[in-house]
């Protein structure tokens, strides 16, 4: 699979010298789709669109047994997909998404801007509606989902044009955010969580309650998550204005703890109110987002 | 505490440079802005105390080395409280030297022996005090004549005090053994006396060998000597004792003698040599080598002697010629050569003077009492028997010069008179040897009334026991086997003693002994009562023995037998007058002699090995004893002396006189004065003076211990325990993989 040049897009490090998002987009969800089995990629609906081999992964319950008893051999019914399906994703331009802009991998605001561009490209060409609400203390800019083709345009565009807020504190907007989601659907939250737990635990909390399936894909960077540093450093925080004079290699285990400890406990919040979890870190190749996201549709989908 | 190079020691502002880094670094630090600060500051409010002790105990162990490192450059030295410290008191002080001279100091360990370390330690120690100035005086005495002090109170720095420390670097080991009670009374009176600095110190310089210094071998147990050393020790301000000795093992010839009471000229006489090894390990193949006066040197040899053993070596002599005949005896050289040699002086007689006094007189030659004993003692012939005796009757005996005499036989007399009783009991209490042989002639009642009383017969007679028809006998029965009179017939030579067939004899009951001294039975009959046969007892310093049977062949059968002749002999060589002691002193043992006024002039003179001179004596007449007593105390060299005294005819007899080492000083075994200071000195206030410390205490670096041993040794640890630290810290820092 890895010969496929096509799926070395899907690594942050060579998307992050592509400057378009729209391409960057692009290339993730091609180079995803190409090394996927093609059936989950087809929707699933009433009209009749062609047979297609079985492979093993398809769902026993689509096959043609018809088709079985003439031609001895096993067919999928495909067809034509028909879909009313709205999703938002909620894009976090907090402050502190801006760390590691400096860094080689990029900064966990760029890797959350190329997954949201390639969300909302495979949705787009799943004819699904999409649409795209950043915040930071605020709502700063909605784009109503829609089908049509010029909306992942929009969208991108927006990314493209979006630079990490300067505010930090996104715990208020965070809550009003499932208030301002007035179509029932997907809702996929791109964050890096680092809000009070309870304030994340209320909002997901209403976003259940409003009826939307939420799937939170939360964003870390990967220096973040191992604490890579040796030499003595003045640690000022972004979002906190406090400063920190260490050597990194003697707080390692209990920084590392910590954060275990919150992304489990972010793990538990999601668990509990029905949300979709995936983490990732800015280090992962996106195609593990892409693949958590369609579970995440496959999941709904049989509900 | 000093510093050999105290300028390297400002090598410790280095300590600043950890210091520098560290600050350094925590400037050098990097800037990052961080977004998952909350983390941060939890984890760092979590360890905040932690990473700082442990890097301030990096900081400190690395601040650590630096100066570790620069106080080794700095060479620093402790003075103990030895040879330097000594010189540390305000006050001057008089110092009291008291230096062992007897002869184990002669002792060598390796190249120097203990005197020469020890004359090296206190010159170089005096040389120190003449520098430092301080008015101290100095009193030495040696152990050999304590009661003259090579210095007494004298100033350092003074003409006297060169003079002194010359004395003392040509002094020699003595002859003398250490008399150290009556050097330490000297000590005390030195020490009471007023005058002088007020402080006074006490130096006992000693190589602390086990017989002086200690009571018993079995358990360690200080001597009197030691305990009169802690008396004075709390009379002086201070008290140092340098010990200079040290273990070594050492041969040693302890005694030379001849074996035999009597030796008499032209007659071959044993004599023995005895050598002890008191080292640890056997030695074998010690050769000897014996020079007799006028005879060429005799060469022996012992295969081995056992560690902490003695040997005796054996050898058989003639000498030709009476008079005073010098031996010495030498082994070859070990560790103390003093006790290689050692000397005798032997009386040699031309015979042995005796006089025979017959109780039984016969026209019959054969008959009378005295014939066999005559036979026994001057036997006819060329046979040379060392006896030249003198026969009286009993009724010649009126006036005889006991004094020629070494010996006088009595057989069978009836009684004795007054004046005769005095006679034979003077002659007995000088020394002279008496040998009673009884018979049917005796006056039981005489013998008990006078002669018991005045001691010269050991018990009572009784009766005469056993049968005049010579039909039953009894024979003899050794009491004391070990006896030199009978000791010939011990063990298997019995039978020669068995077919002795005694029919009469006079029985004596032990149970009533007279004014005899303890006598002694040396054989008993086989009669039921085990008549006492053969006795002996002690009048003065003479011997008396006592046969309670003839001899003669009246009532037994003896002088027909061979044992007879011996049995005479060994009797007469036992009981005969003996001063042999008299020619063996210890070096210090005064030269004592009772010359007869009738016989000396009372002029003499002594010839002192060493000395070419002769010593004149001159005594007078003891009027109470009427002898001439001459005394000589000054014997402090071993050798041979050579004591001349003049007779009233003026003519010259010259006597040797053999004075030795006492035999103890061979005995090297160490006690050390340490040990016994552990052992017995707690608290008494006598402290080491070592002598390594004092050796070096003239020199630049004196009396110092360097202690950058020590330093290297810490420098190492702290290294390895930043090693180990740093390693630890930055393991535990590590990114779990």
């Amino acid at each position: 699979m890895n010969s496929d040049p096509s799926r070395s897009y899907l690594d942050p490090a060579v998307l992050n010298r592509v400057k378009s998002l729209e391409l960057k987009a692009r290339m993730v969800v091609e180079g995803f789709i190409s090394g996927l089995h093609k059936s989950p990629y087809n929707g699933y609906s009433v009209e009749f669109a062609a047979y297609r081999e079985y492979v093993p992964g398809d769902e026993v319950k689509h096959i043609d047994w018809k088709r079985w008893a003439r031609a001895d051999k096993l067919y999928i019914k495909q067809y034509e997909e028909e879909t009313n399906m709205s999703c938002s994703i909620l894009f976090d331009c907090s402050r502190s998404m801006a760390y590691g802009q400096e860094e080689e991998g990029g900064s966990k605001f760029d890797y959350a801007a190329t997954l949201s561009a390639s969300l909302a490209y495979l949705l787009q060409s799943q004819q699904d509606a999409v649409g795209l609400v950043t915040f930071d203390t605020e709502i700063r800019k909605r784009i109503p989902a829609g089908s049509h083709p010029n909306q992942l345009r929009q969208i991108v565009h927006h990314l493209a044009e979006t630079e990490p807020s300067q505010e930090t504190d996104v715990s208020d907007v965070f809550r009003s955010l499932a208030n301002s989601m007035k179509q029932r659907g997907l809702v996929v939250v791109v964050s890096d969580c680092f809000v009070d737990l309870d304030t994340l635990e209320t909002s997901l909390r209403q976003f259940q309650f409003k009826g939307h399936d939420v799937m939170l894909c939360h964003v870390m960077h990967e220096h973040e998550l191992s604490f890579p540093f040796t030499e003595n450093t003045r640690f000022r925080g972004m979002e906190q204005h406090q400063e920190i004079m260490t050597e990194p290699r003697a707080l390692r285990r209990s920084y590392l703890a910590a954060v275990e400890r919150f992304l489990t406990e972010v793990r538990r919040v999601c668990s509990k109110h029905d949300v979709d979890y995936l983490k990732l870190s800015t280090a992962d190749p996106l195609e593990a987002a892409l693949a958590g996201y369609m579970a995440f549709r496959q999941n709904r989908g049989r509900k | 505490m000093g510093f050999i190079s105290a300028a390297l020691l400002g090598g410790t502002a280095l300590i600043a440079v950890p210091i520098i880094i560290h600050l350094l670094s925590k400037r050098q630090q990097k800037l990052r802005d961080w977004a998952a600060m909350s983390f941060l500051l939890e984890a760092h409010a979590q360890n905040r105390r932690r990473v700082r002790l442990e890097d301030l105990l990096l900081l400190l162990l690395r601040c650590l080395i630096v100066a570790l490192i620069a106080l080794l450059v700095s060479r620093p030295f402790w003075e103990p409280k030895g040879g330097a410290a000594l010189l540390d008191q305000g006050m001057p002080s008089e110092w009291i030297l008291l230096l062992d001279d007897s002869p184990s100091m002669a002792a060598q360990d390796g190249n120097s022996s203990s005197l020469g370390q020890a004359k090296r330690t206190l010159l170089t120690w005096l040389d120190r005090l003449e520098t430092e100035q301080r008015g101290d005086s100095l009193t030495l005495i040696t152990t050999s004549r304590p009661q003259m002090p090579l210095a007494k109170g004298v100033y350092i720095q003074s003409a006297e005090f060169t003079q002194l420390k010359q004395e003392l670097e040509a002094l020699s080991v003595s002859d003398h053994p250490a008399e150290l009670d009556e050097a330490f009374s000297s000590l005390r009176k030195l020490m009471q006396e007023e005058g002088g600095n007020l402080n006074r110190n006490l130096l006992l310089v000693s190589d602390f060998r086990e017989v002086d210094w200690v009571d018993g071998a079995a358990e360690l147990s200080a001597s009197g000597s030691w305990q009169m050393l802690e008396e004075l020790a709390e009379e002086a301000d201070e008290a140092w004792l340098l010990d200079v000795g040290s273990p070594v093992s050492n041969l040693s010839v302890e005694d030379l003698r001849a074996l035999n009471r009597q030796v008499l000229a032209g007659i071959p006489h044993p004599y023995t040599v005895r050598v002890a090894n008191w080292g640890e390990a056997a030695v074998s193949d010690v050769q000897l080598s014996v020079q007799v006066e006028g005879a060429s040197p005799l060469f022996m040899e012992i295969s081995e002697i056992a560690a902490g053993e003695r040997a005796t070596a054996l050898f058989y002599h003639t000498v030709e010629e009476a008079g005073s005949v010098a031996l010495e005896v030498e082994i070859d050289q070990d560790s103390l050569g003093m006790d290689n040699l050692r000397y005798a002086s032997v009386p040699v007689k031309e015979n042995i003077p005796l006089l025979l006094v017959n109780g039984e007189p016969d026209l019959n030659e054969a008959k009378q009492e005295t014939f066999f004993l005559r036979k026994a003692l001057s036997p006819p012939g060329s046979i040379v028997s060392g006896y030249q005796v003198e026969e009286v009757e009993l009724a010649q005996w009126v006036e005889l010069d006991f004094a020629k005499y070494d010996l006088v036989i009595l057989s069978n007399l009836f009684r004795l008179t007054e004046s005769q009783i005095a006679q034979l009991k003077a002659f007995v209490q000088e020394g002279g040897g008496l040998i009673w042989y009884l018979g049917d002639q005796v006056d039981p009642e005489h013998y008990n009334q006078k002669l018991l009383k005045e001691g010269l017969m050991p018990f009572a007679l009784e009766l005469p026991l056993g049968n005049e028809l010579k039909e039953e006998w009894v024979t003899f029965v050794l009491e004391d086997e070990t006896h030199p009179v009978l000791e010939w017939f011990s063990g298997t030579r019995n039978p020669f003693l068995d077919r002795v067939k005694f029919f009469q004899w006079w029985g004596m009951d032990p149970a009533k002994p007279g004014a005899a001294e303890s006598p002694k039975v040396i054989a008993a009959f086989s009669d039921p009562a085990s008549s006492p046969a053969v006795v002996e007892h002690r009048l003065g310093s003479g011997r008396i023995l006592t046969f309670s049977s003839s001899a003669d062949l009246e009532w037994n059968h003896w002088p027909a037998e061979p044992s007879y002749v011996v049995s005479v002999l060994e009797a007469a060589a036992h009981t005969a007058r003996m001063d042999l002691r008299q020619h063996q002193l210890l070096v210090g043992e005064p030269l004592l002699r009772s010359l007869p006024s009738r016989r000396y002039s009372g002029r003499a003179s002594l010839l002192k090995p060493q000395h070419p001179e002769a010593i004149q004596l001159q005594a007078l007449v003891d009027q109470q004893s009427g002898n001439i007593p001459i005394r000589y105390t000054d014997t402090d060299l071993k050798g041979i002396y050579t004591l001349n005294v003049e007779t009233l005819y003026g003519e010259e007899e010259a006597e040797h006189i053999a004075v030795n080492l006492d035999p103890g000083e061979g005995n090297l075994t160490y006690t050390g004065a340490e040990t016994l200071i552990a052992q017995q000195g707690e608290g008494s206030g006598l402290q080491i003076f070592d002598r390594n410390d004092a050796r070096e205490s003239s020199e630049e670096r004196g009396g110092r211990i360097e202690l950058w041993r020590w330093i290297l040794l810490f420098l190492l640890v702290s290294l390895g325990l930043e090693f180990f630290a740093a390693w630890y810290l930055g393991r535990s820092r590590e990114v779990p993989a």
